[in-house]
């Protein structure tokens, strides 16, 4: 039973005394609010570069096209030797 | 066709992005150094995380808002496992260089104040602790959450967070020589 072992907890006055010490850890741990605003900043900078991306809807249109070129150009070939 | 997303549509997204940063930033962050033990390193991770939702920005809008504590969890997460799988490649090839960040100075404190000698043992103690207690002890103890959120943002039962601070807890206590002793279960456990 290893769990049982837990179930004894610490002395209340060193309960306290790690309270107290994590609570100055968290302290010094925390995340800067300069950093944190930087690191927003930073992602919607980012996100700016990639508004000038084009849509899906776009992108689709134009490959549609480009297939469409592609076959019509094959079609050409096929014709060619019998033009020749 | 738009060749563009409109104004409002960008508008409606930055909005967005800045009110699920505002709510979940430090949670994330707490999550992220638990997982990487380094304040530097679970900063980059975060903007790391920042962009993957970015990404996935419209996506978050059907998700229903309690649930996107969660999505983003799980973003940190798989941002957290690329880390640790991109280290584990690099120190396949150099020489072993733990994170020292948690323990800054640990080293040199021979002449420094009692406070900062406690806080740097503090810091030490912490790094010690393996990664999936000092995970539940930063959401704790940094972000606090309570054991049932940190559960559901882990995956696991709200009891087993509950056991998880408790170990951690007696580990620190002891690392830190506030209580004497080890049981050999523990050790055992260790």
């Amino acid at each position: 039973m290893i769990e049982s072992t837990y179930e004894v907890s610490l002395p209340v006055e060193v309960e306290h005394e790690l309270d107290a010490l994590l609570a100055g850890w968290a302290q010094r741990q925390a995340l800067p609010v300069v950093r944190a605003e930087a690191i927003r900043q930073e992602a919607l900078r980012e996100r700016q570069l990639g508004d000038t991306e084009l849509t899906y809807e776009w992108w689709s249109h134009f490959f549609a096209g480009v297939t469409a070129t592609i076959r019509r150009t094959a079609d050409v070939r096929s014709y060619l030797p019998a033009v020749a | 066709m738009s060749v563009h997303r409109s104004r409002e549509e960008r508008d409606l997204d930055v909005s967005l992005f800045n009110d699920l940063y505002c709510q979940h930033h430090q949670v994330l962050y707490a999550y992220l150094l638990g997982r990487c033990s380094n304040r530097d390193v679970a900063a980059d991770l975060l903007q790391e995380t920042c962009l993957r939702l970015w990404r996935h920005i419209q996506e978050l809008r059907i998700i229903p808002e309690e649930r996107r504590r969660y999505w983003l969890f799980a973003v940190a997460r798989n941002v957290a496992n690329d880390y640790h799988r991109r280290r584990g490649v690099r120190e396949r090839h150099e020489a072993a260089q733990p994170d020292r960040d948690l323990a800054d100075g640990a080293g040199d404190s021979t002449s420094r104040l009692e406070q900062a000698e406690s806080a740097t043992a503090v810091d030490v103690a912490m790094q010690r602790l393996p990664e999936d207690l000092r995970t539940v002890m930063t959401l704790r103890f940094l972000a606090e959450m309570t054991s049932e959120e940190i559960g559901q943002a882990l995956g696991r039962p709200a009891g087993t967070v509950r056991y998880q601070i408790a170990k951690a807890r007696r580990r620190l206590a002891q690392e830190l020589h506030l209580v004497q002793g080890i049981t050999s279960e523990e050790s055992a456990t260790a």
